[in-house]
């Protein structure tokens, strides 16, 4: 049988701020009718399929946080673990979208192109921030014994 | 020991280069900024959805972080010993700006759950922006302690 971990109620707040995060991708991704610099627009497509695999963590994080519930004490090691993995690939992803964005020569930069690309750094930091605290989160848990 | 001595001593100190000292914060002011002017579109795009005091807020905290952007470019650029007060500035300026979002926020607790995606989307967006906000408040107020416990 797979391990069982207790996770703490940090993963509460852990999935409130994903949810949070994907609000402002779902905002940034709406900028994407200002934008005129083809370079940019290529990046839209990476940056709308991270978040169609972000729509899909949200709901993973969600089941995770329902394990506080007094009457589904336990969750998947495995499940958490990949969570994890998930959220690595998807702050690595991110971050490689967003980090030339500032220095690049993206030459005549609208307002608006200017406002994706610091609101995107503000999602990388913020996903960053829930990477590691998830990753806390996981290691803090409790290793349940189901044969007992 | 008096506020004026403190300024005083600290005026007098080795000069510093703020752009080094105020990275951080303006990085997290210029991402907010970024964000406010992304949810302006997407409230822009969607009149039905959002109505023209949504708008207008928008862009009152737009206005406010742009300005609070450019206060500590000024500092950043001016590469010689720091004002305390212009320090302070900024951050009473963070802390005003912070009051509205927390309000806004507040006011989003109180309204029904069942809301447009965009709606939500917008409104889970603040929660983005007040962290920016703690994030660069915390830096310059750590900064104003760290003077002060030299100075003294």
């Amino acid at each position: 049988m797979s391990n069982q971990l207790k996770l703490d109620e940090s993963i509460v707040t852990i999935e409130s701020r994903f949810h949070h995060a994907l609000g402002l991708a779902t905002c940034l991704a709406l900028t994407k009718e200002k934008v005129q610099n083809k370079e940019l627009l290529q990046r839209f497509f990476m940056f709308e399929s991270l978040i169609s695999i972000m729509r899909d963590m949200h709901l993973r994080l969600e089941a995770l946080s329902e394990a506080t519930d007094p009457k589904k004490t336990t969750v998947d090691a495995g499940s958490c673990n990949e969570i994890l993995y998930a959220l690595t690939i998807l702050d690595e992803s991110m971050w490689k979208l967003v980090e030339d964005l500032p220095p690049h020569p993206l030459h005549n930069k609208n307002k608006y192109e200017e406002a994706f690309g610091e609101g995107a750094h503000g999602l990388s930091n913020m996903l960053r921030k829930i990477k590691v605290d998830l990753q806390t989160c996981i290691r803090n848990s409790t290793e349940v014994d189901n044969a007992a | 020991m008096s506020k004026t001595k403190i300024v005083e001593i600290i005026e007098s100190a080795k000069a510093r280069k703020l752009s080094d000292c105020f990275f951080d914060e303006y990085c997290k002011i210029e991402q907010a900024e970024g964000v406010i002017t992304c949810m302006k579109a997407a409230a822009i795009n969607q009149p039905n959805d959002f109505n023209r005091l949504e708008v207008c807020r928008l862009e009152s905290f737009e206005m406010q972080l742009s300005m609070l952007r450019k206060i500590l470019h000024n500092l950043m650029e001016k590469n010689e010993p720091f004002k305390y007060e212009e320090v302070q500035e900024a951050l009473t300026g963070l802390n005003i700006v912070d009051k509205g979002v927390v309000t806004v926020l507040d006011e989003f607790g109180k309204t029904e759950p069942n809301l447009p995606p965009l709606v939500r989307a917008v409104r889970n967006s603040y929660f983005c922006i007040s962290a920016l906000i703690f994030d660069a408040r915390k830096g310059l107020h750590d900064f104003l302690e760290i003077q002060i416990e030299d100075a003294a």
